[in-house]
């Protein structure tokens, strides 16, 4: 059986003071790195897009069951 | 056996929906098979996460990949202990905002790639459509990234800029780490 999600605790003391620090410094990417972000994104956009209407036309061939899957 | 096709061309990206039961998913670990397998589903069904898929083009029930989303937050507390913020909750009742602060966050719960589709850098690209999914047209307001990584993990979510969470974490199988998104934001 998975293994259950662990829950993010709360912060305190040393971990609570050097997140907040952290959370005032910027690392902001390089421009190299922020251009593949995005490729990967639209990418993404373009992937999801086209996957969710195969999928939707599978459903809809299909009595609304994706053969795709085990539909439970 | 490497398939040779997994490249930008040659896979859809999909959202499981809770009557969806991957057929098969293998990327080594167990734990990480077993969710897909048996569990993602019910995450979906009591709305507690949802799970995407990046699938064949030409074969939506071959998976190459898969990551599972849920809400988060991360609270920072003025206390310096658990054992105080108990003391001081059990005395003055829940503490009040000054003492305990959140912060909006998405949780990365699973995030796997097939035996097949690895050293492809899969596993980069989806976090950067995961990143990207919460700074560019968000519809809520999410600060962090966090995730509880397999040690073998951690050195791929540190070379794509996740921080740990707690300096004393001595859980045997995993470590509790965070992104920044603001470091994107323009």
């Amino acid at each position: 059986m998975a293994r259950p999600i662990r829950e993010t605790p709360i912060l305190f003391g040393e971990d609570a003071r050097r997140f907040i620090a952290r959370m005032q410094e910027r690392h902001p990417e390089t421009p190299e790195a922020r251009a593949q972000r995005l490729r990967d994104y639209e990418f993404f956009l373009k992937a999801f897009e086209r996957g969710m209407a195969k999928k939707r036309a599978r459903e809809a061939a299909n009595g609304g069951v994706d053969p795709c899957f085990d539909n439970v | 056996m490497l398939r040779q096709c997994v490249d930008n061309l040659n896979f859809d990206f999909i959202r499981l929906l809770p009557s969806n039961k991957v057929k098969s998913f293998d990327c080594g670990d167990a734990d990480l098979n077993d969710f897909i397998l048996n569990r993602a589903n019910l995450f979906d069904k009591h709305m507690l996460a949802v799970s995407y898929a990046c699938v064949d083009i030409n074969d939506a029930s071959k998976l190459f990949a898969y990551f599972s989303l849920a809400n988060d937050k991360i609270a920072t507390s003025d206390f310096p202990s658990m054992t105080e913020f108990n003391r001081f909750r059990r005395k003055q009742g829940f503490p009040n905002e000054k003492r305990l602060k959140s912060y909006p966050a998405v949780k990365l719960c699973r995030l796997a790639v097939d035996n097949c589709a690895k050293n492809q850098k899969l596993g980069t690209q989806v976090l950067n459509i995961i990143k990207s999914m919460f700074v560019i047209n968000n519809k809520t307001g999410c600060r962090f990234i966090t995730v509880d990584a397999y040690l073998a993990a951690i050195p791929f979510y540190e070379k794509n800029g996740f921080r740990m969470m707690n300096q004393e974490d001595d859980d045997p199988h995993t470590r509790l780490m965070y992104f920044d998104l603001m470091d994107l934001a323009a």
